[in-house]
């Protein structure tokens, strides 16, 4: 069970979006272009040109673990699963479950991309 | 800070374990007595306290009466955090003598975070928690899980860690494990609990107290009673860095700049370190800093511990008291104690033959998406 939503402040756009219509947004420095995740500030530019964009809602997942045990009784039904580091194809980090693959079969460096369709509330990833 | 000015004069440790039954501000208070002996003063010496979490009614309780009283909270990075700030407080002529107090009572109900809520750290970096990533173990699995597929470590490497360090903690009244042998076919027949670590991979919370009196090495000189160690050296990183880097995982935390300054200002060389005191909340974490300290090469953190590099005969004995996985869990504190008491000669079955020079470390602040935020590194010596 992934649980209800609880969505910072800072996040309100990207949220706004996926929930829209499943638009995947990054935060991005217009000065040069890099992204960021969850809501930064460019760490050469400052905040002036940051501006939440739409991206690929790609990446290959940098490295993941698998639960075995549930820390809290509202996750005991979904162990064990599998939470990833995404590193989407714009450079930030994204922690999200890999769905639709046996825990066992998820490597790093795998090819992941968001889960549409399915009414996430938190956007998902499966195999590409 | 100049090397082997500041002092620490006293130590007091309770007892470590599960389910003591007894609160935090009493445990502390234990500890500061059994300090105060130790170093042979009074309370109204103590001009200054600094304690690791949040003070509310400590100095009543504790019958102290300093002129300033500081909280400090970064996580297992508080310990080393306490010593630094004591220093400044010392050398800046703010106080003469600092408590550094910490204790933990989590079987008493002190642990913040679980039990459906959200847990600390969880909205700041990524929403971890809002996908089921609890927990400090399943921080850090991240970087075991990179360091495997990245550099081969082996489930079996993980357990050479946690049998050496129980190995350290069998012969050690004051350890967890003491007296309790493990095998690495125990190791790898425990349950996994979050891949790939099992069940003989983590610490566990134990209830405990400690508190140390630091003094300037001037007046730890008049103190006939005492047996002083010596602050040598100390530096913080913060991961921050390597987040903005994207190059989180493959480092344990950002160790480079915290034992760079530290060996800067001790004046010496990896090589004078006689013993290792590493937090070891998890056993990847004592192979991912016996490299990034420079201990062993890259990527051979486990096969240095297999073949008994870090076992009081090898190359640098470490985490001799058991570490945290095998001792206790006194958070950053665990380090320090084995610190002392190696260097005070008092570390009984494991003492480290003619310890003169430990270098201890302490990470924390788990910020959810990765194992930890702050990294500190205090250089203690023997002789200042
Ligand atoms: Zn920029």
């Amino acid at each position: 069970m992934i649980g209800d939503l609880v969505a910072g402040e800072l996040d309100a756009p990207f949220w706004d979006a996926w929930k829209a219509d499943e638009t995947f947004l990054l935060h991005r420095c217009a000065t040069c272009g890099r992204h960021d995740w969850p809501a930064s500030c460019c760490i050469d530019h400052g905040q002036a040109p940051m501006a939440w964009v739409p991206t690929s809602a790609a990446g290959t997942i940098d490295t993941y673990t698998i639960f075995y045990r549930a820390y809290v009784k509202e996750l005991a039904g979904d162990v064990p699963y599998v939470v990833a580091v995404v590193r989407l194809d714009e450079g930030p980090y994204f922690h999200t479950r890999i769905t639709g693959i046996a825990p066992d079969a998820v490597k790093s460096g795998m090819r992941v991309r968001v889960r549409r369709g399915e009414g996430d509330a938190f956007p998902l990833f499966q195999s590409e | 800070m100049k090397r082997g000015s500041i002092a620490i004069v006293g130590m007091g440790v309770t007892k470590q374990g599960r389910a003591l039954g007894v609160t935090e501000v009493e445990l502390r208070r234990q500890a500061l007595e059994i300090a105060l002996a130790d170093a042979g003063v009074e309370r109204d010496a103590i001009d200054g306290y600094i304690l690791a979490s949040h003070e509310r009614e400590d100095l009543r309780y504790l019958g102290l009466s300093p002129n300033f009283s500081w909280p400090v909270q970064t996580g297992g990075a508080t310990a080393p955090c306490t010593f630094i700030m004591a220093a400044g407080a010392i050398l800046s002529g703010q106080a003469e003598m600092v408590a550094c107090a910490y204790a933990m009572a989590p079987s008493s109900g002190g642990m913040p975070g679980f039990g459906g809520k959200m847990s600390f750290g969880s909205l700041g970096y990524g929403y971890p928690a809002q996908v089921g990533m609890i927990g400090a173990a399943s921080a850090h699995a991240l970087h075991a899980r990179w360091h495997m597929d990245h550099y081969g470590t082996t489930s079996e490497h993980l357990g050479a860690v946690a049998v050496q360090l129980r190995n350290h903690a069998l012969n050690r009244p004051d350890a967890m494990g003491y007296g309790q042998p493990i095998t690495l076919e125990e190791h790898q027949a425990s349950p996994m609990i979050v891949d790939p670590f099992r069940m003989l991979d983590c610490c566990r919370d134990t209830d405990g107290g400690a508190v140390f009196i630091v003094t300037s090495a001037e007046r730890a000189k008049s103190m006939a009673q005492t047996h002083p160690v010596y602050l040598l050296g100390a530096g913080m990183g913060h991961n921050i860095g390597n987040w903005h880097q994207r190059d989180v995982y493959a480092h344990h935390d950002a160790i480079a700049p915290a034992i760079g300054r530290a060996l800067a200002q001790s004046g010496v060389s990896l090589d004078a370190i006689d013993t290792a005191q590493f937090y070891d909340p998890f056993t990847i974490s004592v192979i991912m800093q016996l490299e990034h300290y420079g201990f062993c090469a890259p990527g051979q953190g486990g096969p240095f511990v297999a073949d008994g590099g870090i076992a009081l005969d090898g190359k640098i004995p470490s985490n001799t008291g058991g570490g945290q996985i095998s001792g206790f869990y006194a958070a950053g504190f665990t380090p320090l104690i084995e610190a002392m008491k190696q260097l005070r000669g008092e570390a009984g079955a494991t003492q480290v033959k003619d310890a003169r020079i430990a270098l201890t470390s302490g990470h924390g602040l788990n910020g959810g998406v990765q194992n930890t935020w702050s990294h500190g590194t205090l250089i203690l010596g023997a002789e200042a």
